[in-house]
């Protein structure tokens, strides 16, 4: 027992522990980075509030954005997109516009609101070509008095009831008579609207129960006409007790109103053909969305249009400076994946009604992320520790016999392949006999598990050392030599870390662990053991070395290259390398089976 | 004892160099400088199929378009580096667009040879690049020909920039430079190379969009000469080229393009005019093997392809080339689609024909339905509201 081995000893015991910070801390950061959206910038200097998948119609002003609306739907008023007509409404009632959403369908064209001069040069822009089916009207006025000089049908009432009643007696009036179809919401905006721009995408009817939550007379005799056969549609709250005599029921619901818009974006019945299905199972289509704050009814009410035109989508509700849990799940649930290539698609895109007063620009950066095409492999893994935790206690306590420098090692291992190493420790130890000369503990093993002993020696050691070495390389910026000629890829810089790690961790390996281990085990002097050590720790690491880096060149360089950038806070790099630490064990069992053969490695430890 | 000092002194080291790299991962990060906001530029006409990008210059419509890619919100929406050049040589602009594509994910943004522009100092200041792990944690390129004082004061800034840079400051060399570089990350210069002619560049814009898109090599002939610095660069190529010609014989001649066989496979995209090119382009593609041998057979692939609805195009309008560069990048993250050229003031008769006849959407079942987008780049003085009206006519869903 040499004053160097123990030296020695504890050395290897200090470079483990350094190992296993940082093995520990960096993936919590990645972790931390991850659930706080850190390193992001202020939303100032911003040239433009649309990004990649996301228009913003950046106006809180409901008459003004309706307008915009109205411009960015409809373009070019020419043969192809003249609207049949227009909707009018109030500037203050969102649910005026919940009522007229069902007529989006019949006009094909936009619902201004207000009466201003700006509404009025719009229809003059739009010509509406009228709708023959209704006596060439080019206007359909709810709930406001019909404009002068245009042909106009007009749908009145002192409640949204009563409105929503007149615009289905109006709609009755058409050839096919009454839609089968009727939803039926409550009057709150939180469960209408998205309600709304269904019935804006399907012309399904559209009704309200009154502020009780019950049946109002209006609504009432709507369902009355429809004899008993209406399939109705039931959003956000529970049902009056006689709406049974009316038809089917459904229900359309969610603990939350963000979590109701979410649940009827997802919802399909295709017997009666309601509900959008963008459920996430036909992954060959384009989504459109629409973002807002439910604290701002109006500003969502406005974009029902958006329900029929332009690239349309269901309504999902946003608060304004983060998103709403179901919202956010939802988008990441439909996140649009690729199979060969980004070219293929789907691509979604988002629309986000108002300012960033409504919408946050952090809300819209987080919503684009979602919705951007991603190759499916690119999902997050994490690690956890706890493997590490229960080897090095369970040791300590059980087996105490295993040396510190071993159970260190252990633990080590425990970090970098989790499970894994639970199942080699198991083979190693367990049922094994010991017996001690002096302080040292001998293993009496047999075949194969004293190969396995040693390779959990030096890979516990040099597995995780690797890795953390290779991290720290990234993390301060591989270097890159610009070459020319057959041999220019000596300057990838890939190649340079390959490199420069294996010397680093093969020196400590040999120089420290390795003539450590001889140095206590077998009473040797420093300069002896270092001999001893040469061969086993050389070819021993070198067979890591090829699997390990083999596998990493493979995965990081050929696989991942091309779409995703290797980065020190990247999750991605940290499990692709983890593995690769395992494989590298792997290729090298059979030079630590042929080491322990020839006895020039003990399998004892 | 002697024998232990070194050990001891060691572990000192090595611990400190631990503790050294576990700070910047506690301390938080310092809040940003930010500069008082530039007014929103005006011209921002969002439609039912399309948005428009566009500054006031070159300048601001660059700028613009990164922060639509990179809203740098958060860390995974910021950029890897920034890719500065100089607006004024369109041959130099055009050949630092393959740098955009990962592993360096990076926009481009303009600074003069003398100056860098408040415009871009404010979005430098905005961005906080990683850093390309692959290079020293760079997080600025300056391309080709810029003053060190303008390097100095992207530094200023906290910027750790590499220079890419020929022997001289001919386009030829910079794409080589490029090709250089890109090459050394990848340990690989890609087999596929579009060849773009210094004598008719319109004719080589519709490719950068698909350089962005997928690392491509982009070299550069004349109409009748390959310059030694292209003939150098197309050697570099592992088992032969594949040479992409963007352009007719009237700007890449014959013989030229038979004297490029020498290097590889030859195929020419040749249409009339840069505008029936881009369509060409976006509906062209070459695919098969690469290296082969009995296992780990490796493809290449080159082109869009598209000939199908739900995809997403940009429109750009080639007079209008320091904005229509940049644009690339929409190709490389979220839009992945052909660069279609148009006229300021009318959609050539080629595009309209693809957008209305071969790509359109039409209505199908709710759940299943295909949306093409366009993204208009510059002012309505590069592409007026008209012709943005008729391509988002051309391509919304077909039907009532």
């Amino acid at each position: 027992m040499s004053r160097s081995g123990n030296l020695l000893g504890w050395l290897t015991v200090a470079i483990s522990a350094c190992v296993a910070l940082v093995m520990l801390a960096v993936p919590t950061y990645i972790w931390g980075l991850t659930l706080t959206g850190a390193e992001g910038s202020p939303p100032t200097g911003l040239l433009t509030l649309n990004t990649m998948d996301a228009s913003r119609l950046d106006t809180d002003d409901p008459a003004a954005l309706a307008i915009r609306l109205s411009r960015a739907l409809i373009p070019a008023p020419n043969v192809a997109h003249r609207p049949r007509a227009v909707i009018l409404a109030p500037d203050n009632s969102w649910e005026a516009l919940a009522a007229a959403a069902p007529l989006v369908r019949l006009v094909e064209g936009p619902i201004l609101v207000g009466d201003s001069p700006a509404a009025s040069m719009e229809i003059g822009r739009l010509r509406p070509s009228g709708i023959p089916t209704l006596g060439g009207v080019t206007a359909i006025a709810v709930d406001v008095a019909p404009p002068a000089g245009l042909r106009a049908e007009s749908a009145t009432g002192r409640t949204p009831a009563d409105l929503s009643a007149g615009v289905d007696r109006l709609r009755s009036r058409l050839p096919g008579g009454d839609r089968q179809n009727v939803l039926l919401v409550p009057d709150d905006p939180r469960f209408a609207l998205p309600a709304a721009y269904w019935a804006a995408y399907s012309g399904d009817a559209l009704l309200f129960l009154d502020q009780s939550g019950s049946l109002p007379d209006a609504t009432r005799a709507a369902l009355t006409r429809r004899g008993g056969k209406a399939a109705i549609y039931l959003f956000g709250v529970a049902p009056p007790s006689d709406l049974g005599h009316y038809g089917t029921v459904t229900r359309i619901g969610g603990a939350d109103p963000a979590s109701a818009a979410v649940a009827l974006a997802q919802f399909q019945n295709e017997a009666h053909d309601v509900g959008w299905g963008l459920d996430g199972t036909r992954w060959a289509a384009d989504h459109a969305l629409v973002l807002a704050n439910a604290a701002q009814p109006m500003l969502a009410a406005v974009g029902i249009p958006l329900g029929r035109l332009g690239e349309y989508g269901p309504l999902l509700w946003t608060d304004q400076d983060r998103l709403a849990p179901a919202t956010n799940q939802y988008l990441w649930k439909t996140k649009p994946e690729y199979f060969m290539t980004p070219a293929e698609g789907p691509y979604h895109h988002l629309w986000l009604l108002g300012g960033l007063d409504q919408v946050s620009y952090a809300v819209q950066g987080e919503a684009d992320l979602t919705q951007q095409i991603e190759a499916y492999r690119f999902e997050g893994a994490g690690l956890s520790g706890f493997e590490m935790l229960w080897l090095v206690v369970y040791s300590v306590i059980r087996v105490p016999e295993i040396g510190t420098v071993m159970i260190v090692g252990w633990g080590l291992l425990g970090l970098a392949l989790g499970p894994f190493a639970l199942v080699l420790y198991q083979v190693v130890y367990d049922r094994t006999r010991w017996t001690r000369h002096g302080p040292m503990t001998t293993f009496h093993r047999s075949g194969f598990a004293r190969t396995l002993a040693a390779a959990m020696m030096n890979r516990s050691f040099d597995g995780p050392l690797m890795l953390v070495v290779s991290w720290l390389l990234l993390f301060w910026g591989l270097p890159i030599v610009v070459l020319h000629g057959p041999l220019f890829w000596v300057g990838n810089p890939m190649f340079l870390q390959i490199v420069i790690v294996y010397v680093v961790v093969l020196l400590l390996h040999w120089l420290v662990m390795h003539a450590g281990m001889f140095a206590r085990h077998e009473g040797l002097g420093y300069l002896a053991a270092v001999r001893r050590a040469f061969t086993p720790a050389f070819l021993s690491m070198t067979a890591m070395t090829i699997g390990m880096m083999g596998f990493m060149w493979w995965v990081q360089m050929i696989n991942l290259m091309m779409e995703h950038m290797a980065r020190d806070d990247d999750v991605m790099w940290w499990g692709t390398t983890l593995g690769a630490v395992l494989v590298g064990l792997v290729v090298a069992l059979p030079v630590d089976h042929w080491l322990v053969q020839h006895g020039m490695e003990p399998g004892s430890m | 004892m002697k024998r232990g000092m070194p050990i001891a002194l060691g572990l000192l080291a090595f611990l400190g160099l631990v503790s050294a790299l576990l700070a910047p991962l506690v301390v938080a990060s310092a809040p940003a400088q930010t500069p008082a906001p530039p007014p929103l530029a005006a011209d921002q006409l969002v439609t039912g199929n399309t948005y428009r990008v566009a500054g006031r210059d070159p300048y601001e419509t660059a700028v613009a378009i990164a922060q639509m890619i990179y809203p740098a919100n958060r860390e995974a929406d910021q950029p890897t580096a920034v890719i500065l050049v100089r607006p004024d040589d369109e041959a130099s602009l055009f050949a630092a667009v393959p740098m955009i594509h990962h592993p360096i994910d990076a926009p481009i943004l303009f600074v003069d040879a003398d100056r860098l522009p408040p415009v871009t100092a404010a979005a430098l200041e905005r961005f906080k690049p990683h850093g390309n792990a692959f290079d020293r944690k760079v997080t600025a390129y300056a391309m080709g020909a810029i003053d060190d004082a303008v390097i100095r004061d992207v530094e200023q800034l906290g910027y750790a920039v590499r220079r890419i840079r020929g022997p001289t400051d001919s386009p030829a060399d910079l794409a080589r430079a490029v090709d250089d570089y890109r090459g050394e990350i990848h340990a690989l210069h890609p087999p596929t190379v579009v060849v773009a002619s210094l004598d008719g560049l319109d004719d080589a814009l519709p490719a950068l969009a698909f350089i962005a898109h997928m690392p491509t090599g982009y070299v550069y002939v004349t109409r009748d000469t390959i310059p030694s610095t292209t003939r150098a660069e197309l050697k570099e190529r592992f088992m032969g080229a594949y040479l992409y010609l963007m352009g007719p014989s009237s700007v890449i001649s014959d013989q030229v393009a038979a004297d490029l066989g020498q290097y590889g496979h030859v195929v020419r995209l040749g249409a009339p005019d840069p505008y029936a090119e881009s369509v060409l382009f976006a509906g062209f593609r070459d695919s098969g093997q690469w290296l082969g041998w009995w296992i780990g057979r490796t493809p290449r692939d080159f082109g869009w392809g598209i000939a199908e609805p739900g995809h997403n195009f940009t429109f750009v309008n080639p007079a209008d080339w320091p904005e229509a560069a940049p644009a690339a990048i929409f190709s490389h993250r979220g839009e992945h689609g052909p660069m279609l050229l148009v006229q300021a003031d009318q959609v050539p008769a080629p595009v309209a024909r693809y957008l209305t006849q071969t790509v359109k959407p039409s209505r199908g079942a709710v759940d299943d339905q295909l949306f093409n987008h366009g993204q208009i780049i510059g002012t309505t003085r590069a592409i007026d509201e008209a012709v943005q009206a008729e391509l988002d006519a051309d391509l919304s869903v077909a039907g009532p």
